[in-house]
């Protein structure tokens, strides 16, 4: 039985499900007990793939639809539009759902229409006001370790927040408020059903002692265990590839129409022509002497190197305005350094990568054309 | 006339002195205390606000069925029973009596068969409420039931937002059955019954009637057990604030249409003549700006024009890559032959196809089907919602991808609008991209430069003042100019911010108050804790620019960060610039961008 009483929680989370329909409640691991009494209350369950099933029937009243985290990994069983569909045709009909999930609303791929997760209403946790992990309601009540249970909590969160925290925590050295000041809504939404902060109205606080410790030390062992590639992986590698070679490419033509036969000792400074050298009879033309030996040198050039040769007179800004190429850099330039050093990508990443793999499109490619973004 | 103190005033209308004097604050009164008089013209202003009328030496004949009725004078079409003080507020602009012999030999009837119905029955008349209609339950299986109409007391339809009569649905049954509650919903259904068309009252010896109707309830049909307290003389009172006040409908997860629909009145009807001129429409805008609430409501609206419309949602289908069409022209060709049957129209053609067919072979059929019926006066209307999905441009590359069914699908459908004279297509969605591409699917676009994109803008004042004074009105709440103009202002008027805040606003109303009003003060109270909880939506809206408008989104952020590089931008950008103005994320005042509210929020 457990040692705290839910059952008001449990009857505001059913208020709000008759009031609002559709409700989204993140529990993660820490909150376990609440999650049994939620499920143990006056309500249906049934897990999102038992829902899914063509010959299922609806239900009356309250349904809560557990396991919803099965669709925020890589390729889910379930899509998310169908879930939606589904879930509305029920709703219309007079049921009430209550999406559970152990992962927050930003864990799962983005969707490309409408998102049923930003369409339910959402629903809070209970409040845990702690000064650790040992202060968690799984901790507390069941018992259970603190350490690997927090291990779970990050876990739960997504490789993506864990990189906002990483960030947050080591990167900028903050602590308190101001390090929770540097994450987005969602972000601050999932370390609350996390039970890691505590909401207080508008603010919320952390539920450990003032230097995080045993946060950051968790967070350690869950990014340096992470070995599966994230869901946005496929799109952040395949959209710099794409960047990368649409810009050596015009580098390239504009570089040729300039120089003709001699561009590629033409395009690059001495410095540079050196350093190209070097790389590439280290790894693979064993015999070049010259830098006119290279098939392509630019295929030697870091991604900053390249953009360096936009300053030459010769190849100037290849159709897109010097704002435009600021905002590039410091956008991309960050991405495709974690992902040479295989560090764990941040929430935003996928975004950009794609935004400005358009904007190149459109602009490096397309330039002319009536195409739209 | 005389004056009246505030104590004496409150004692009259039901509610303490305390209330009577915030609400003349309101007015603009400034009142020191209960005992303190105020003029005959100011009380009367108060009545007003609590939805009771002056006392006239001669109440004026009026045209409805309910007499204005000096609710302070002893009048033979009254109760005899004398109300209590705290009933009295509630029984202004009472309802006369019944005199009518048929309804009063069926009130005898139902009394007869309900013996609850009797207290019932008292308990209305006691607020000046009175039955107006009597009859049995006419649908097959459901006979044994009786229907009763009630109109309330002026104060009462102030007071809870009823315009009309309302339904009461008795059942005899001690098991409720959901087919009952059904049987009654569709009672309030009919297009004749002149009863307020989403709340019901039921009655049944049921025990578990209260739990029941809960449970079936939903916001289109609210019903509201009848279980009335005797020793409560409040009590239906009661009832209806813990039903009608626990309602939000501000707050909708589901598309609007019909009665809960508001504003866009130029945009359904530029949709309208679209239709009708075969002029294929693209209404595209930010995520949750309504954009499906418009295509229900202009189907809704073209009901009775002989229009057959299917709507089709193509997030449930695959998408690209994997290849959607299949899918979409079987269940294009199902939704076909569904929508004309309950039209009893002609599917023979459509019939005979097998349940896959290709396109040719539906663009064929549909094209025999649509010659009959344009000799019948028929057109069909196909909407296409989410229309994303077919071009899901971070996914890959919608204008050389390789996807080229996509394109013959939508081709096919450019072909039938153009070789027939009653089919059009509207399509919906985030991104226009899919008329504005030159090619799309490594073919040129069929739609391009032939359909027209309209964008779903942020409601005007004028449109969102209507949406929320009538939504506020059904759950009886009153809603002043200032707090119409904070909502507006704080939402910036996206349709679904507007109700988010309204909603939040309307949670924190009080609920034990003669008259339910939102003023100003109410909206900016509320609006820290909400901005704190809509911030992740507005994040959400705004990654959704970035990833289908790259160039739209790389000038958002720089409007945000660098304004003067946006400014000396801005010319040569002309195109994203006017994208952004017509999603309602940037404006433009004496020559000067800025972010609209909604940037501002995150």
């Amino acid at each position: 039985m457990s040692a705290v009483d839910y059952s008001a929680w449990v009857e505001l989370i059913h208020q709000k499900a008759e009031q609002l329909r559709v409700v989204f409640l993140q529990l993660g691991s820490s909150n376990e007990p609440a999650r049994r009494a939620l499920t143990s209350s006056h309500l249906a369950v049934q897990t999102v793939r038992t829902y899914m099933k063509p010959d299922r029937e609806r239900v009356e009243g309250t349904l809560l639809l557990d396991n919803m985290e099965d669709l925020a990994v890589t390729s889910p069983d379930v899509a998310m539009g169908a879930l939606r569909e589904r879930v509305f045709a029920d709703v219309d009909a007079g049921t009430r759902v209550v999406l559970l999930s152990r992962a927050p609303r930003i864990a799962y791929p983005a969707v490309v229409g409408s998102s049923l997760l930003d369409d339910a209403s959402f629903a809070h946790a209970p409040v845990v006001k702690s000064n650790g992990p040992e202060g968690f309601p799984a901790c507390v009540e069941d018992g259970t370790d603190p350490t690997p249970l927090l291990r779970q909590a990050l876990s739960e969160l997504g490789p993506e927040l864990c990189a906002s925290l990483d960030r947050a925590l080591y990167e900028s050295m903050l602590t308190g408020e101001t390090a929770l000041s540097t994450l987005s809504a969602r972000e601050l939404e999932a370390l609350d059903g996390a039970g890691i902060t505590a909401p207080n109205g508008a603010t919320r606080s952390w539920n450990f002692s003032k230097h995080l410790v045993p946060l950051k030390s968790a967070l350690d062992d869950v990014l340096s265990d992470d070995l599966d590639p994230q869901h946005q992986l496929t799109d952040v590698s395949a959209g710099l590839w794409k960047i990368e070679r649409i810009i050596r490419r015009e580098i390239r033509k504009r570089a040729v129409t300039a120089w003709g036969g001699s561009w590629r000792q033409q395009c690059l400074n001495a410095d540079l022509t050196e350093k190209v050298l070097e790389r590439a009879t280290e790894e693979a033309y064993l015999a070049a002497t010259s830098i006119k030996h290279l098939r392509d040198p630019l295929e030697w050039l870091s991604l900053g190197e390249l953009l360096q040769l936009k300053d030459r007179t010769e190849i100037g800004d290849l159709g897109l305005n010097a704002a435009f190429w600021r905002r590039f850099g410091a956008q991309i330039m960050p991405i495709r350094n974690r992902l040479a050093h295989m560090r764990t990508l941040r929430p935003d990443d996928a975004t950009n990568v794609v935004k400005w793999q358009r904007v190149l499109e459109l602009r490096l490619l397309k330039s002319g054309t009536s195409a739209v973004s | 006339m005389a004056k009246i103190r505030v104590h004496e005033l409150a004692s009259e209308l039901g509610v303490d002195a305390a209330t009577v004097l915030a609400r003349l604050k309101l007015l603009g009164e400034y009142v020191k205390s209960p005992s303190s008089t105020i003029e005959a013209p100011v009380a009367a202003k108060v009545r007003a606000t609590f939805g009771v009328r002056t006392p006239r030496p001669a109440p004026r004949p009026s045209p409805v069925r309910r007499d204005h009725v000096d609710p302070y004078v002893d009048s033979p079409t009254f109760d005899p029973t004398a109300p209590s003080s705290r009933q009295h507020g509630w029984r202004a602009g009472a309802v006369p009596v019944p005199r009518h012999p048929d309804l009063l030999k069926n009130i005898q009837k139902t009394r007869q068969r309900f013996p609850a119905f009797g207290d019932h029955l008292d308990a209305l008349r006691s607020l000046g409420s009175q039955v107006v209609y009597a009859g049995p339950c006419k649908q097959d299986g459901f006979k044994d039931c009786v229907i009763v109409h009630v109109r309330f007391s002026g104060a009462i339809e102030a007071g809870f937002g009823f315009t009309r009569e309302v339904m009461l649905f008795y059942s005899p049954h001690e098991d409720l059955q959901v087919r009952t509650f059904e049987a009654a919903a569709r009672e309030l259904a009919k297009k004749d019954q002149p009863v307020t068309p989403d709340i019901f009252f039921m009655w049944s010896p049921d025990q578990r009637l209260g739990i029941k109707l809960n449970d079936w309830s939903r916001p289109s049909k609210l019903a509201i057990p009848f279980l009335i307290d005797d020793e409560d003389e409040l009590s239906l009172i009661t009832l209806l604030r813990n039903h009608i006040y626990a309602r939000d409908l501000f707050y909708m997860t589901t598309p609007v249409f019909g009665a809960s629909f508001f504003g866009r009145r130029t945009l359904l009807q530029s949709l309208r003549d679209d239709v009708f001129n075969q002029q294929v429409t693209g209404v595209f805008g930010l995520r949750k700006s309504g954009k499906t609430s418009i295509l229900m409501q202009l189907k809704e609206e073209l009901h009775d024009d002989h229009i057959v419309t299917v709507l089709m949602d193509l997030e449930a289908f695959p998408s690209p890559p994997e290849d959607p069409t299949d899918d979409i022209v079987s269940d294009l060709r199902r939704r076909l032959i569904a929508e004309l049957k309950t039209h009893k129209l002609r599917t023979q053609e459509l019939s005979q196809l097998s349940d896959r067919p290709s396109i040719l072979e539906l663009k064929n059929a549909l094209q025999v089907i649509l010659k009959h019926l344009w000799k019948d006066g028929y057109r069909i209307l196909l909407l296409l919602d989410e229309i994303e999905y077919l071009t899901p441009a971070d996914r890959i590359d919608i204008a050389e991808g390789d996807m080229p069914r996509v394109a013959q699908l939508l081709s096919a459908l450019r072909s039938i609008v153009q070789e027939s004279e009653n089919f059009t297509f509207v399509l919906s969605g985030l991104t226009s991209a899919i008329v504005e591409a030159g090619r799309l699917y490594g073919r040129p676009n069929p739609l391009f430069s032939w359909a027209k994109a309209v964008y779903v803008k942020p409601l005007e004042r004028e449109e969102a003042d209507e949406l929320a004074s009538t939504v506020g009105g059904k759950m009886g709440i009153q809603i002043e100019p200032g707090a119409l103009e904070a909502l507006h202002e704080a939402s910036g008027g996206h349709a679904y911010l507007y109700r988010n805040l309204s909603s939040a606003v309307v949670r924190h109303l009080p609920t034990d108050v003669f008259q339910r009003t939102m003023i100003r003060s109410a909206v900016l109270t509320e609006l820290d804790d909400w901005k704190s909880r809509v911030q992740g939506n507005i994040e959400e809206m705004i990654q959704h620019v970035k990833r289908y408008y790259a160039t739209e989104a790389v000038m958002l952020e720089l409007l945000m960060d660098d304004p003067g590089d946006f400014k000396e931008l801005a010319p040569s950008e002309h195109v994203a610039v006017r994208r952004l103005k017509d999603l309602g994320l940037i404006y433009e005042r004496d020559g000067e961008y800025q972010a609209s509210v909604i940037l501002e929020l995150v």
